[in-house]
């Protein structure tokens, strides 16, 4: 499986966030989208995913443009925003039949991707008595109900604990394992480890970037 | 649609959730309401016993018939509702009218019956107060026009008495010319008889307390709305967008939110409507209850509960916070009842409010119910409900894509 993002473009009235987004990625990549608040990131997500629309530019995976048949994307991506898209009143279970047929379900929950995340653990818990760990962690497990092959995630691993992050990154890795392809955007250094390649989202342009352990270099280009 | 389904399940038990707390609000909503029926009721039946005057009469009312006309005033004639006279010497009228406790009082001069007798006319003085002079007034032009017909027509009537004592053996003609006496003056008093008095009623043709039942309910279902404030406050509005992009477009989530918001209502407002419906207090406050037509009249609120249902839905989503959404729902319920005249009868307001009450949701649906009270066709207000259902529901999926729209570009 291969994707290309070509001339991705998106504005918002007069200021101009995302100009001509153009970036390829093959199968089994995890690919790490830097950048300052307010530079883009999720909106770049959020287009690829379908939850927003853009000026212009194609999302092709194998040859088969993404945002124009939003059938075919809603089986093969799968997105996980920055929020905790749940049902606060709601425990675990109920969230995950929204997203999970009730044979899948169990059999993720036995051995499946719940249960690598550790789901079953906090079933019955409430949404709004989680902690953010166990929230980021079920948005996740229902993100990936249909076993996407693009994952589009927004700062994964953003306030969750090292146990937590570590259960993510595992589920990443297999991920990538099996093929999968990843674009994720971070502000954490720690998940630098986990992505293949990096790129900066700068002034709505972006462009590939090395991490040598330079923060204050970082910072800079970040800010 | 079985994720729809999914959806609209999980609505469903989010509202479960919330039951209890809205129960207990619309229970003392109900009890508030209630409160304010029975207290409209209860002043209603009290009109006749309440709203009486006091007029006091100085002289001497021994005379057979002066005390006959007054006893006759008393209990045939229609001012018996509002007037109630007593019998008092003049200083016991002076002093019960300068302690407010007698209205006015009516001198009636020694010889008046026998000068009327002779032909001659005897002035009688109306005492009052300046507190007392704009209603007493009407009052004293009242009883004038009562003493007036008793006293014409009671000459005219003593030529024919004359005639029917003749024909009367002279030891049955004090009975007979009593009898004949409480005949001519019931027939003299009788002057409500002469026509019928029809109330064609204040909306929708149903009376005022039928009119008032239906205001109320419709007041009811608008801030029972108010009770859910927190099924729409706590909705993740990111998850709208995560539904978009897996398929389910944003008019099939508003579907699914909206049925399960319905279900809810239903439970707190047109069901308690229907077990009040079964007891006999509609037929002993409202004239033209038939229990025959129970289930129009509930199957009407249902409908009417829709329509107000979307209107609420709409507001919600239109606003944001708990406190913005609890008052935005709160001052237009209230407005609009009030300019529907769902808490006062809309006569009272100016004809352009009264030519635009019907025309609005709370307007409309009052109608549609003092319709289905009524028996008539409601036709119109069915269809005003209906499109403004729709436009409501429609008004919500623009507001809420525009939502989804502006949270992500906030979220760069």
């Amino acid at each position: 499986m291969h994707i290309d993002i070509e001339h991705i473009r998106r504005s918002f009235g007069r200021k101009t966030v995302l100009q001509d987004i153009s970036l390829s990625v093959s199968s089994g990549m995890c690919i790490g989208i830097l950048g300052g608040n307010g530079s883009g990131k999720s909106t770049l997500l959020s287009i690829l995913a379908g939850v927003l629309t853009g000026d212009g530019g194609s999302f092709l995976c194998d040859g088969t443009d993404l945002l124009r048949t939003p059938k075919q994307r809603e089986t093969i991506v799968g997105y996980v925003p920055q929020g905790t898209p749940l049902f606060g009143e709601l425990n675990a279970l109920d969230n995950l039949r929204l997203w999970y047929p009730a044979d899948d379900l169990r059999l993720s929950l036995d051995q499946g991707v719940l249960a690598m995340l550790g789901i079953p653990a906090f079933l019955k818990t409430p949404v709004n008595k989680m902690s953010g760990g166990m929230k980021k962690r079920l948005a996740i497990g229902c993100a990936v109900a249909k076993d996407p092959q693009i994952l589009l995630m927004d700062e994964p691993t953003s306030a969750l604990d090292l146990a937590c992050k570590q259960i993510v990154a595992a589920y990443l890795n297999e991920h990538r394992q099996n093929g999968g392809i990843t674009l994720l955007t971070t502000h954490d250094t720690a998940e630098f480890a986990l992505c293949d390649k990096l790129y900066i989202l700068r002034d709505g342009v972006l462009a590939p970037y090395e991490y040598d352990g330079n923060m204050r270099e970082l910072v800079d280009l970040l800010s | 649609m079985k994720s729809g389904a999914r959806y609209w399940f999980l609505q469903m038990k989010r509202v479960g959730k919330i039951l209890p707390a809205v129960c207990l609000f619309t229970l003392v909503l109900c009890i508030g309401i209630g409160g304010l029926l029975y207290a409209l009721v209860a002043e209603n039946e009290n009109d006749e016993k309440n709203i009486r005057f006091r007029i006091g009469v100085v002289g001497d009312t021994n005379e057979s018939y002066l005390g006959f006309g007054i006893s006759a005033l008393q209990t045939l004639d229609s001012s018996r509702h509002t007037i109630e006279f007593a019998e008092l010497t003049e200083t016991e009228a002076r002093t019960q009218l300068k302690d407010g406790t007698l209205d006015a009082y009516i001198v009636i001069p020694e010889d008046f019956v026998s000068a009327i007798v002779h032909g001659e006319v005897r002035q009688l003085q109306y005492v009052t107060t300046p507190q007392a002079a704009d209603f007493s007034t009407l009052i004293r032009d009242e009883l004038l026009d009562t003493v007036s017909v008793m006293l014409i027509e009671s000459q005219k009537g003593l030529y024919g008495f004359i005639d029917a004592v003749d024909q009367v053996k002279a030891a049955d003609r004090g009975e007979h010319l009593d009898r004949l006496n409480r005949q001519y003056f019931s027939m003299i008093l009788s002057r409500d008889a002469l026509c019928e008095v029809e109330i064609i009623g204040t909306v929708g043709g149903a009376s005022l307390m039928g009119s008032l039942f239906c205001g109320l309910a419709v007041f009811y279902i608008l801030l029972s709305g108010i009770s859910f404030c927190a099924f729409f406050i706590r909705r993740e509005k990111s998850l709208s967008c995560i539904l978009r992009a897996a398929g389910m477009p944003v008019p099939v989530q508003i579907f699914c939110e909206y049925g399960a918001y319905v279900c809810g209502l239903f439970a707190v407002t047109v069901l308690p409507i229907l077990l009040l419906c079964c007891t006999d207090a509609p037929a002993a406050w409202i004239p033209e209850w038939d229990a025959e037509y129970t289930a129009v009249f509930v199957c009407s609120t249902a409908g009417v509960m829709l329509c107000l249902a979307a209107m609420q839905f709409c507001l919600y989503e239109l606003s944001s916070g708990v406190t913005g959404s609890i008052l935005v729902q709160f001052i237009v319920s209230l407005a609009m009842a009030y300019v529907s005249g769902c808490l006062y009868p809309v006569y009272f307001f100016p004809e352009t409010v009264q030519k635009i009450s019907p025309w609005l949701p709370a307007g409309a649906a009052q109608n549609c119910l003092a319709s289905a009270l009524t028996g008539e066709n409601a036709g119109v207000q069915w269809l005003v409900l209906l499109l403004y259902a729709a436009v409501f529901l429609g008004i919500a999926v623009l507001v809420r894509r525009k939502t989804m729209t502006a949270g992500t570009e906030a979220d760069g």
